[in-house]
């Protein structure tokens, strides 16, 4: 206990242990509307996507989260329209984007004069570099992410559930599922640096996944996710600093075994009432 | 036009990938019909609704309510639809009759309209149950509550009895005519032998529409969706006009 304590005399691990425990208010809240809605693999896809604009911004000169942010908006968009009026295909769409980008990124980064930071470092984050400008940039951002959330709660509760009645009681359906990818390609950008491109569709999916068998409601689920969330997140940085392991790595294995955990405890509770 | 019709429909046309999936339907609505919308599957009754809510738009023909572009009139429909979402989804039989209300209500005014259109449902027990963890005729009574508790002068209603066990439909049936005293009832459905039993029109859509008083049916009534458009009975509307 003490071993784990004294970590506390770090700046750098009061931060990520921080950056964890808000980052994963977003990534419950908006990971519910990405489980409910069944965008998966197109948050998948903007993910990835933001690796093509790390490589342009590096190239560019200019902050590499700023070019993620610009570049997994401008796919979200794309993603967005192209499946709004047909969800066919869709996963072809999202696979020729996140490849492309992928391409994009790499290259530029390649064509990059005097380019010394490691993908790496983008593909699978690392929590343990977070300052103290990035929770507070982080910080705002939940909060503004909520405020929307709870303002436009009916709206995004409406068109996730059943988007023909929206459009019959007059709610603008493509805006709302427009909005819903813009949000999710900006917790993107902010998850990235917790766990990285490749795995943070495992903190978007996973809480949110699980959470969804114990409620009743959309609003429970965002709430259950985020707990969830910060369970891994803070189990997987504490395991990755007393085993001297990946952080990202840590935080999305936990996910798992809580993942697994869910399905026996699933599986029992049907043998049962069988 | 007759102060009667409320929904009137002329040289109705629709295609679906070029190929032709309603024709010339012609069809006048009067207030207080209860209308069945019969059918072979594949025959465009459901487009035919998505037509009057506006979620299609046609090639020809016009669609008018209360004499107005039905774009104008959706806040006097309610509509039951035949699927929503997956089982999973996590919202409560209260929200789901939430969504139907106006938005510029007052919280007092939503929560009171919620809990009459779910005591006229029957449904007024369950509020707070998961949606998909109440019975299949709990659950088509909640979107029916949904429909109206903005209270609606016209019903459309998609399959709402398909996959429920007979006493369900029966129970359905029976709401429906205590709503048709002030609403009228637009409903695509599969029953035939309740249909007959409830509704006072019949009209069979197989791309093109012929529409049936429900006393001058044949006993296998199914015989109809072939017979249409070849043989058209008794329009209910001449049925109407010599009443």
């Amino acid at each position: 206990m003490t071993d784990i304590l004294s970590f506390f005399h770090y700046d750098f691990f009061i931060n990520a242990f921080l950056a964890s425990l808000i980052i994963s208010i977003p990534a419950g809240v908006i990971g519910t509307l990405v489980v409910a809605n069944r965008l998966v693999f197109s948050a998948e896809g903007i993910a990835h996507s933001a690796f093509g604009g790390i490589g342009i911004a590096l190239f560019l000169g200019i902050s590499p989260y700023l070019g993620a942010g610009f570049f997994s908006i401008l796919m979200a968009m794309f993603v967005a329209y192209s499946t709004f009026h047909s969800r066919e295909r869709s996963d072809s769409i999202i696979g020729i984007v996140m490849a492309v980008s992928m391409s994009l990124g790499i290259i530029f980064m390649n064509l990059t004069p005097g380019y010394k930071s490691e993908p790496m470092t983008y593909l699978f984050g690392n929590i343990l570099s977070v300052s103290r400008q990035d929770i507070i940039f982080i910080s705002i951002f939940s909060v503004l992410l909520l405020m929307f959330v709870c303002i436009f709660y009916r709206k995004l509760l409406m068109v996730s559930y059943d988007p023909v009645f929206a459009r019959i009681r007059k709610v603008n359906v493509g805006f709302w599922y427009v909005s819903i990818f813009l949000l999710i390609s900006l917790t993107v950008v902010f998850v990235i640096k917790l766990v990285g491109i490749i795995l943070l569709i495992a903190l978007l999916s996973i809480p949110a996944y699980i959470a969804e068998n114990y409620v009743r409601s959309l609003s429970s689920m965002m709430i259950l996710s985020s707990l969830i969330s910060v369970v891994m997140s803070l189990s997987g940085l504490f395991l990755s600093v007393i085993f001297d392991l990946p952080t990202s790595g840590s935080i999305v294995l936990t996910g798992g075994v809580i993942f697994f955990i869910h399905k026996i405890k699933l599986y029992f509770r049907e043998k049962v009432s069988q | 036009m007759n102060d009667n019709v409320i929904i009137n429909i002329e040289g109705l046309n629709f295609s679906y990938e070029r190929i032709p999936t309603l024709k010339d339907i012609n069809l006048k609505i009067r207030k207080n019909d209860f209308l069945a919308i019969i059918g072979p599957n594949g025959g465009g009754k459901s487009t035919f609704l998505k037509l009057i809510l506006g979620l299609l738009k046609t090639d020809k023909g016009r669609i008018e309510i209360f004499g107005q572009k039905n774009s104008n009139v959706l806040n006097r429909l309610g509509y039951v639809p035949q699927k929503v979402r997956d089982e999973k989804f996590p919202i409560t039989v209260k929200d789901v009759i939430f969504m139907g209300l106006e938005v510029n209500l007052k919280r007092k005014e939503k929560d009171e309209s919620v809990r009459e259109a779910a005591n006229l449902m029957g449904v007024d027990g369950i509020l707070n149950e998961h949606i998909h963890a109440i019975s299949g005729g709990q659950r088509q009574r909640t979107f029916i509550a949904r429909a109206i508790v903005s209270d609606p002068d016209i019903l459309l209603l998609d399959e709402p009895t398909a996959s429920i066990d007979s006493e369900g439909q029966i129970k359905i049936y029976e709401l429906l005519k205590k709503l048709n005293k002030d609403k009228t009832i637009l409903m695509v459905s599969h029953d035939l032998n309740l249909l007959t039993k409830y509704a006072n029109t019949i009209t069979v859509i197989n791309t093109t529409a012929c529409h049936h008083t429900n006393k001058n049916l044949p006993q296998n009534i199914s015989d109809l969706y072939y017979q249409c458009p070849v043989e058209i009975l008794n329009s209910s509307i001449k049925e109407k006009e010599n009443d």
